[in-house]
């Protein structure tokens, strides 16, 4: 599977434009974020909370060019999830334009999470954290 | 000018003491006396003015008392008195014998007598008629010549041009009453003496005077035509003008002074009521709120850490199951055999491509082959398109190890920020708390009365600015009216051409002119440049003794010369300073002055590290030689703050004295001089 196939333009719904313009403005708590960073939470949050979406009409110019994950993670993260979305199939592991499509529709389904994170009472990372260690809680419930 | 010796005979607590103060060496320049509280080493500086001006300048309760207060302790030595029989005369004197810069030896004596009467009482002595002030003082100055004294006449004036009174605190520098160098010495009079002692006042005058005659000049201009008559007259005029404009100026200069010392004094009234109190109160909650500003900063920046932490974990721990999932995959494959792949499908096309396995058997499907192929056919149909990235997907597992290594390393991480985070707040928490005390505490004290003073102080200090407008404005017209002199002063120079007699004169204004121009250039070159050196040997002195080296950016000498000192972050920090700080500042200053001044004048410091830590006294102590170099110096100190620095003066001392006091049972002492032990 040649390299450049991780390179590739990443979409978000247009639906969703504003409010990832919004993410910019000095009031947001992601101002100091890069997209694919903004992208990479709402993706996250996707599959955690089983959100996938497919985009009713895709931004046109793009969200940001994967070229822009500074490392390894991302492209992992996006691999095994589809992997997983696809019951485990692992040839969708080495299949970029359905990894990519995935992580798109999980990403739109995560946005209203990731939407309400912010818009909801309370600092978001503080609220961010919580979710996480919640995780964590529930990693630990099922070791014993 | 060098101070040889100082007798004291029955003044104050000495009934007979001198103080030689010649050096063998250049180098060595430094006499130390040492001295408990209140065993006279103040009044060693209050005999050397006495002496000279007939004042004592440096009693602890200011200048103001009067020595014919029959309540107040008298400048004689009380055994003397004691000791002396009824209706004994007996003479209070100060000799002190100086060198002046050209190498001539001066005697002044100032003696005052009493006469001891019945009940223990004294009353002054009349003396001869060369006393100064009144019959019962006399003072004297005589003139090496030869190997006699000559007694000189006009004493007083004959001192005021070897050390003139107003630069007495420039030699003779109590450091104890260090904050009212700030306050009661304010910045006019500093410039004044700046003026003085760089001779910029010199220049001033003599340009005054060169200025008056250009006008005789042009005045005799008067009758030579009618021309310069009304030229004249005009020029006249515009000087009028010029002359009521400078009145004003000088009663807005004078109103703004009366601003200042209004300032001051309400300045002083608050320190007062802060000794204690408001002042060291305010600066310790500036010191909390400083520090809670930085715990802030520090709080912030983990916060940041914190935050991109989250950012960047948060995916790895929100897809943590489908990694641990899509890892069972693999290890489930690998297991079964199918990780790596037996075969890759690139490799099996190629030997039906080829029609030839890689040991050379056929596999084209001819006959005896098609069996081969056939098998071969089969695996390749049964080699799914994983086989081609097992390599990739071997990357991707050993990628998926080390996010589950990260996830569990990131809780660490989070932890670490949380109890950092943690940490600083509760310190800034500390901090407030303190702040809410010391608040407590301020409205205990009588803040009415304090806020009123500030009231006040902020009017003075609006009136101090109006008056500065009105200054400026003044200045404004001064000069205009100054431009309109030199023009109509040109006419009137050109109109004189026309005449044999008025070129005589033209001639006559123009050298002056000239001389003026050249008096005016030199003037403002020094007065700048003496600003400058004074900013930059200040600063440079008090940077070297001060151990807060990044608190402070620089001291600032105004036009005005007022001393401010500029915080790192920009605000004027002077009121502000420690007592000791400020001590330090007032040195550095001194010390600058002194160096700019190039005034040979001999420098007494009293208590020149009262109030200073130990780190800074040693920096100080370094800095000594650099500060005074060929100055002759003498410091009066406690025995605790000499004999820790004592080796470090060595280089430079000349002299080391001791004050001893002893007390009879009567309740009376007296001090003698020692050699320092």
């Amino acid at each position: 599977m040649p390299e450049d196939d991780r390179y590739a333009i990443i979409s978000i719904d247009q639906r969703h434009k504003a409010f990832y313009d919004g993410l910019k403005k000095a009031s947001s708590p992601l101002r100091n974020l890069e997209n694919s960073q903004i992208w990479l939470l709402a993706f996250a949050l996707g599959f955690h909370n089983k959100l996938r979406a497919k985009s009713v009409q895709r931004a046109p110019g793009g969200y940001f060019r994967t070229e822009y994950f500074h490392d390894f993670i991302p492209f992992t993260l996006l691999r095994a999830v589809c992997v997983e979305e696809h019951g485990g199939d692992l040839t969708k592991a080495v299949d970029w334009s359905t990894i990519f499509c995935t992580g798109e529709e999980l990403a739109t389904g995560g946005t209203q999470a990731l939407k309400e994170l912010i818009e909801s009472h309370g600092d978001f990372y503080k609220k961010l954290e919580d979710i996480l260690r919640d995780e964590y809680k529930k990693k630990l419930v099922k070791k014993k | 000018m060098q101070i040889e010796s100082i007798t004291l005979t029955n003044y104050r607590q000495y009934s007979k003491a001198k103080l030689d103060f010649t050096s063998p060496e250049r180098t060595k320049f430094l006499t130390v006396i040492v001295g408990e509280s209140g065993f006279g080493k103040t009044n060693i500086l209050n005999a050397i003015s006495w002496c000279l001006y007939g004042e004592e300048l440096h009693l602890t309760g200011g200048k103001n008392i009067s020595p014919q207060d029959e309540n107040v302790l008298p400048i004689y030595n009380i055994p003397a008195f004691v000791e002396a029989k009824p209706m004994q005369v007996f003479s209070v004197s100060v000799e002190i014998v100086m060198n002046d810069s050209s190498g001539q030896k001066w005697v002044i004596e100032r003696t005052k007598k009493f006469q001891k009467l019945k009940g223990d009482k004294a009353a002054m002595f009349p003396l001869g008629s060369n006393s100064p002030d009144s019959s019962f003082v006399s003072l004297t100055i005589q003139k090496k010549k030869g190997g006699n004294y000559e007694p000189q006449d006009n004493p007083v004036e004959r001192i005021g041009s070897l050390v003139p009174k107003a630069l007495e605190q420039y030699f003779l520098f109590d450091a104890e009453k260090i904050r009212d160098y700030f306050t009661v010495h304010v910045a006019a009079a500093i410039k004044e003496e700046v003026n003085k002692l760089s001779q910029v006042d010199t220049l001033s005058r003599a340009i005054e005077r060169l200025e008056k005659k250009q006008d005789d000049f042009r005045r005799e201009s008067r009758p030579i035509s009618v021309s310069t008559a009304k030229l004249q007259e005009e020029l006249q005029k515009i000087r009028d003008c010029l002359a009521g404009e400078r009145g004003e100026l000088r009663d807005f200069e004078a109103q703004k002074k009366a601003c200042y010392d209004t300032i001051q004094m309400i300045e002083t009234e608050l320190r007062g009521c802060t000794e204690e109190n408001v002042a060291s109160l305010q600066k310790l909650k500036e010191e909390y709120d400083e520090a809670i500003r930085k715990l802030e900063d520090e709080l912030e920046s983990n916060e940041v850490k914190k935050q991109k932490a989250l950012v960047k974990y948060a995916p790895i721990i929100l897809t943590l199951p489908a990694i641990k999932s899509t890892s069972h995959v693999i290890a489930r494959l690998k297991k079964a055999g199918e990780l790596p792949p037996e075969y890759r499908r690139s490799f099996l096309k190629r030997l039906l491509q080829e029609g030839k396995c890689i040991c050379g058997e056929d596999l084209s499907g001819k006959a005896g082959s098609k069996d081969r192929r056939t098998s071969v056919q089969k695996l390749l149909n049964d080699t799914d398109e994983l086989s081609e990235a097992s390599a990739d997907i071997s990357r991707f597992d050993g990628d998926m190890d080390r996010l589950e290594s990260e996830a569990t390393a990131f809780w660490e991480q989070l932890d670490e920020h949380g109890s950092t985070i943690k940490k600083i707040e509760t310190e800034i928490e500390k901090r407030r708390i303190k702040i809410a005390d010391i608040d407590g505490k301020l409205k205990g004290i009588n803040i009415e009365k304090v806020s009123r003073l500030q009231e006040r102080l902020h009017e003075a200090e609006k009136a101090k600015d109006e008056w500065s407008k009105r200054i400026g404005a003044c200045e404004g017209r001064i000069s205009d009216l100054k431009d309109d002199e030199s023009d109509k002063a040109e006419e009137l120079d050109e109109e004189l051409k026309k005449t044999e007699k008025g070129l005589k004169l033209k001639k006559k204004i123009d050298f002056l002119g000239d001389a003026i121009e050249t008096a005016e250039r030199v003037r403002d070159s020094i007065t700048k440049e003496v600003k400058g050196e004074v900013a930059r040997l200040t600063n440079e002195n008090f940077f070297s003794f001060i151990s807060k080296k990044t608190a402070f950016e620089k001291v600032e000498i105004t036009d005005e010369y007022e001393v401010n000192v500029v915080h790192a972050l920009g605000w004027q920090a002077r009121q502000y300073l420690s007592t000791g700080e400020t001590q330090m500042l007032a040195l550095a200053f001194f010390a600058a002055l002194h160096r700019v001044s190039g005034l040979d004048m001999p420098i007494f410091i009293d208590a020149p590290l009262a109030r200073i830590s130990e780190a800074p006294t040693e920096r100080i102590v370094e800095a000594f030689p650099k500060c005074f170099e060929s100055k002759q110096v003498c410091l009066l100190m406690l025995d605790k703050e000499y004999r820790p620095v004592r080796d470090n003066f060595s280089p430079i001392l000349c002299r080391e004295y001791q004050i001893l006091y002893s007390e009879k049972e009567e309740g009376y002492g007296a001090s003698v001089v020692t050699d320092y032990a």
